[in-house]
C-alpha cells in the first residue's frame, strides 16, 4: 500500500506541467548530447546547470536527470550507426550493433535499442519504488573483498567475450590491464607509466580508448579498404522493417529480462556503473546462448542485453545516491552539488525530508522514458539518413566530432593525441584479428580489482582468508571457479573427441 | 554635492595615473575562471555560482571553465602561462599553491612568483566523524584508545595528498598517535565504508558529512576550525581538544597571473569582494560551514606563503612520496 501511496505522490508531482517540460526539455537536449560522440552526460549536464539555478529543486532534478538517461538513450546511435561509443555506456552496444547496422538492419538495431531501453528503464523504476530500502542494504554490504571478487569473476566473462582464440582474448584483457595501472597509485599517490607526463597522472580515461579502438579505427580500415568505390546501401525504415518480428521478441524476451535484473543490481552498487553493467549483462548473454558465434557479428540478443542493463543501472544508481547521499560516479556527484545548490542537503535523510522530491523525480523516470520512446522511435528515420552521407564528407566530420569529444572531457589536448594512438592500435588489432571488447573490459575492472585488492588486505591487516570468509564474496568467487572448471572440462572433452575422431 | 567633486576629482587623478585608461576600459569582455576540477564538485558548483554574483558586480561575463588534472595542478600550470591581461582567473587553494610543490615532481609553476592573489573566498574546516559504534566520542577519548591500540584505529583518505589527508596528518602528529590510513578514491566511496563499519574515522569537509551525522549514522567527534561550527554544536574544536596546532582548514582564493596590471587586479578584487558579500553567496557558504574571508593583497600573499611552508614540513614528516 504505502508503494501505491508513494507512486500516487510521485506521479502527482511529476505530472505537474512545469516538471512535464522539464523533463521534456531533458530527455530532448540529453538525446542529442548523446549522440554526439564524447559528449557524455557529464559534460551536457555541468554545462546545462546554470539553466536549472532559477527552478525548483524537483523540477531541476528532473531535468538534470533527463539529460542523464536521456543521453545514455542517445549514446548508442552513433554507437549503432557509426561504431563510435558516444557515451562509455554504449561501448558495448557497439559490439552488435554496429555489425547489424553494416548489414543493413540500422533500422532494426535502433528500433530494439529503444524499445530495450525502455524495458531496462522501466524495469528498474519498479524496482526502485518496490524495494529501494532493501537494494539500498545491499548496496552497504558491499565491501572491498566483494569488489574485488566481482571483478574476478568480470575479468573472467571479459576473456570470453571474443570470437575465436581464447589465448587471443585473454592476451587483451592482459593489455587493458596494463593501460589501467597507468596514472596515480591510489595507495601510495606515486605515479607510474606516466613517461614524465603530468598530464597522464589521472590515466587513460575509457572514452578515449573506445572511440580510438572502434571510431577511428573504423574509419582507418574503411579509408584503407575499397568501400569508398562502392554506393552506400540504403536502409529500409519502415515500421514493418524495423520493429522486431516475432521470432526476434521471442530470441531477445530473455536477454531483456536477464539485462534488466542485472543492470539493476549492478547499478545499485556505488563503485560499479552503468558501463560495468552493460558489459556482464552482454558477456552472460554470450555464455548462456546457444549460438555464442553469431555475438559480435550482429546478434541482436547482444545488443538487447546490453541495452537493458545500461539503462537499468543508470535508474538503479539513483537509489544509493539519493537514499545513502553517496553519489557512485561524477555524473550523480554532479546531481547532488545540484541538490545543494536548492539548499537540500544530500543524505540519507532525504527521502524523508523531501518526500515530494525524491518520489517526483522517480515518477519523472518513467514519464521520461515514455518520451524517449515516442520522441525517439521517430527519429530513427532522420539518423540512420547519416549513412547516405557520402564517405568523404562523412569521414571527416566524424574525426572532427571525435577530436572534440575526446578535448571537451577535460580539456586537455592530450586526449586527442591519445585518440589518434588508440585509433591506430584499433587499426593494427584488426589486422592482426586481435579483439578489442576484451581490453576495453580490462582498462574498466583492472583498475577497480586492484584498489578493491589492496584495499581489502589492507583492511584485513593481510589476511586473505577475507575473500572466502565474506560470505558474497566468497559467493561470487565460487562461481568464478566453476565457469573456469566448467570450461577446461568442455575444452578437454572436445580435444578428446577430436582425438577419438581422429583415431576412428 | 562635494560628494560628486570629489568623486570627480579622485576620477581625474585616476584618468591621469599611467594606464589608468586602460584600466577603465576593463573589462571589455568576458572573464574566463578557470576550475581546475572536474565539473559537479563543491569546488565546481560553488565557482559557478560565485561566477554569477561575480560577473554581475563586474559588469561583465564570467566564465567558467574546467581543467581538470592531476590534482588542480593541470590548471594551474595553464593560467601560469596565461596572458596577464586580466582576463583569465584562477582557482587556487591549500592543495594546489601550498601543498602541490610538495606533492608533485617537476611542477611547471612556482605558487608565489607566477600568480596574484586577487580576493580569498575562504576556508572550509573538517569534521573528524567516525563510524557510529566506535567506543570514542571525543577527540579526546579517541587519542586515548589509539595510544592503548596503536596502529588499529583505521583513517580513511580521500586521496593521497588532499587537504583531508593532510589534516588528519596533522592531527595524528599533534597527538602523537599512530593510524592505519587507508586511502581511497574520493570522499564518496570513503563514507561508504565508515557508514557500513568497515573504516573507523575519516577527515572530511561538512558539506558531505553534515547529512550523515543529521541521520546518525556516523558521528561527529571534533571540528578543526577555530571556534565551534553552528551545524555541529557540540563536537570541539582541536583546541578544545587540547592540540591548538591540528586547527586547519582549506582555504580558496582567486588569482591571475603574475605580471596582470596592478588597477586590473583592483577591479577584480573589488567586484569578487562584491560577490563574497552577496546574499546567495553568503548563504551557500553559510549551508555548508565554510567561512568567508574577507582578504586581498599583501596579508593574502603572505597567507600563502606561510602556508606552504607550514605543509611542507607536514608532507616531509609524514614521508609522501612525490609524483
Amino acid at each position: 500500500m504505502e508503494l501505491f501511496d508513494n507512486m500516487m505522490m510521485g506521479f502527482s508531482v511529476a505530472i505537474s506541467w512545469s516538471s512535464l517540460w522539464a523533463c521534456f526539455i531533458g530527455v530532448t537536449l540529453g538525446t542529442f548530447i548523446g549522440v554526439l560522440p564524447g559528449v557524455g552526460a557529464l559534460a551536457g549536464i555541468s554545462l546545462l546547470m546554470p539553466l536549472t539555478f532559477g527552478l525548483p529543486a524537483t523540477d531541476a532534478m528532473v531535468m538534470l536527470a533527463g539529460i542523464y538517461y536521456g543521453s545514455i538513450y542517445g549514446g548508442s546511435t552513433a554507437a549503432i550507426l557509426l561504431n563510435l561509443p558516444g557515451s562509455v555506456t554504449s561501448a558495448v552496444t557497439c559490439f552488435d550493433g554496429y555489425p547489424m547496422a553494416q548489414k543493413g538492419e540500422a533500422g532494426k538495431a535502433l528500433a530494439m535499442t529503444t524499445l530495450a531501453s525502455f524495458i531496462g528503464g522501466c524495469f528498474a523504476i519498479v524496482l526502485m519504488m518496490a524495494f529501494a530500502p532493501p537494494l539500498v542494504a545491499v548496496a552497504q554490504s558491499f565491501g572491498s573483498p566483494e569488489y574485488f571478487s566481482m571483478t574476478v569473476l568480470g575479468l573472467l566473462a571479459a576473456s570470453t567475450l571474443s570470437q575465436g582464440s581464447p589465448i587471443k582474448g585473454i592476451a587483451m584483457v592482459v593489455v587493458g590491464l596494463l593501460l589501467g595501472l597507468v596514472g596515480t597509485d591510489i595507495q601510495s599517490g606515486a605515479a607510474r607509466f606516466t613517461f614524465g607526463s603530468r598530464e597522464l597522472l589521472d590515466g587513460i580515461s575509457l572514452v578515449v580508448l573506445a572511440m580510438g579502438l572502434f571510431g577511428v579505427s573504423e574509419i582507418l580500415i574503411n579509408f584503407t579498404s575499397s568501400v569508398f568505390a562502392t554506393s552506400r546501401q540504403k536502409v529500409d525504415t519502415s515500421w514493418h522493417a524495423m520493429w522486431p518480428t516475432k521470432t526476434e521478441w521471442k530470441d531477445t524476451s530473455g536477454s531483456m529480462a536477464r539485462g534488466s535484473v542485472l543492470g539493476s543490481i549492478i547499478g545499485v552498487l556505488p563503485g560499479a556503473g552503468a558501463a560495468i553493467a552493460a558489459f556482464i549483462a552482454y558477456s552472460v548473454e554470450k555464455r548462456v546462448s546457444k549460438t555464442p558465434e553469431r555475438f559480435g557479428k550482429g546478434a541482436i540478443e547482444g545488443l538487447a542485453a546490453a541495452e537493458t542493463a545500461n539503462n537499468a543501472a543508470a535508474q538503479a544508481a539513483f537509489i544509493p545516491t539519493m537514499s545513502l547521499g553517496i553519489p557512485g560516479s561524477a555524473t550523480m556527484a554532479l546531481l547532488l552539488g545540484a541538490l545543494l545548490i536548492h539548499g537540500i542537503q544530500p543524505g540519507p535523510l532525504v527521502i524523508q525530508t523531501n518526500p515530494d522530491l525524491f518520489w517526483g523525480l522517480i515518477a519523472s523516470f518513467w514519464i521520461g522514458n515514455l518520451m524517449l520512446l515516442v520522441l525517439n522511435l521517430p527519429l530513427i528515420g532522420i539518423w540512420v539518413r547519416m549513412l547516405l552521407i557520402p564517405y568523404h564528407i562523412l569521414y571527416p566530420c566524424i574525426l572532427f566530432f571525435i577530436c572534440l569529444g575526446a578535448y571537451s572531457a577535460r580539456n586537455n589536448p592530450i586526449d586527442i593525441f591519445l585518440v589518434i594512438v588508440f585509433g591506430l592500435m584499433g587499426y593494427g588489432m584488426k589486422l592482426l584479428q586481435l579483439p578489442a571488447a576484451p581490453l576495453l573490459l580490462g582498462l574498466v575492472l583492472g583498475p577497480m580489482a586492484e584498489e578493491h585488492f589492496r584495499r581489502a588486505l589492507l583492511l584485513s591487516r593481510g589476511d586473505p582468508m577475507v575473500f572466502l570468509t565474506e560470505p558474497i564474496s566468497a559467493g561470487l568467487l565460487v562461481t568464478a571457479a566453476i565457469i573456469v572448471a566448467s570450461t577446461i572440462w568442455s575444452s578437454l572433452r572436445r580435444r578428446k573427441r577430436a582425438l577419438a575422431d581422429m583415431a576412428a | 554635492m562635494f560628494n560628486h567633486l570629489g568623486k570627480l576629482a579622485a576620477a581625474s587623478a585616476v584618468v591621469l595615473a599611467a594606464g589608468a585608461a586602460q584600466a577603465q576600459d576593463f573589462p571589455a569582455k568576458p572573464v574566463t575562471w578557470i576550475v581546475p576540477y572536474t565539473p559537479g564538485g563543491i569546488t565546481d558548483t560553488r565557482s559557478r555560482l560565485i561566477a554569477d554574483e561575480f560577473g554581475k558586480a563586474l559588469g561583465q561575463t564570467v566564465v567558467v571553465e574546467n581543467k581538470p588534472g592531476a590534482g588542480g595542478t593541470l590548471g594551474l600550470e595553464y593560467v601560469a602561462r596565461a596572458d596577464a591581461d586580466g582576463y583569465t582567473i584562477i582557482y587556487g587553494t591549500l592543495g594546489t599553491l601550498a601543498a602541490a610543490p610538495s606533492l608533485y615532481e617537476d611542477l611547471r609553476y612556482d605558487s608565489l612568483a607566477d600568480f596574484e592573489p586577487v580576493h580569498m573566498m575562504g576556508s572550509s574546516p573538517n569534521t573528524v566523524i567516525a563510524y557510529k559504534d566506535t567506543p570514542y566520542s571525543t577527540p579526546e577519548e579517541l587519542i586515548a584508545y589509539a595510544k592503548e591500540h596503536p596502529g588499529e584505529v583505521t583513517v580513511g583518505l580521500a586521496g593521497i595528498g588532499t587537504g583531508t589527508h593532510l589534516a588528519s596528518e596533522l592531527f595524528a602528529n599533534a597527538a602523537g598517535i599512530e593510524l592505519l590510513q587507508v586511502p581511497y578514491k574520493g570522499s564518496a566511496p570513503m563514507l561508504n565504508d565508515l557508514i557500513a563499519g568497515r573504516l573507523d574515522v575519516a577527515f572530511d569537509y561538512p558539506v558531505s558529512t553534515l547529512g550523515h551525522v543529521q541521520s546518525g549514522s556516523v558521528k561527529v567527534l571534533g571540528v578543526t576550525s577555530a571556534e565551534r561550527l553552528a551545524l555541529f554544536p557540540d563536537a570541539p574544536t582541536m583546541t578544545e581538544a587540547g592540540l591548538p596546532e591540528a586547527e586547519t582548514g582549506s582555504w580558496s582564493g582567486i588569482f591571475v597571473p603574475a605580471g596582470t596590471p596592478p588597477e586590473r587586479v583592483e577591479i577584480l578584487a573589488d567586484a569578487f569582494a562584491t560577490a563574497m558579500e552577496s546574499d546567495a553567496v553568503k548563504d551557500a557558504f553559510d549551508k555548508v560551514q565554510s567561512e568567508i574571508w574577507m582578504m586581498r593583497g599583501q596579508e593574502m600573499k603572505d597567507h600563502v606563503s606561510a602556508e606552504q611552508d607550514r605543509w611542507s614540513q607536514i608532507i616531509e614528516s609524514a614521508g609522501i612520496e612525490k609524483r
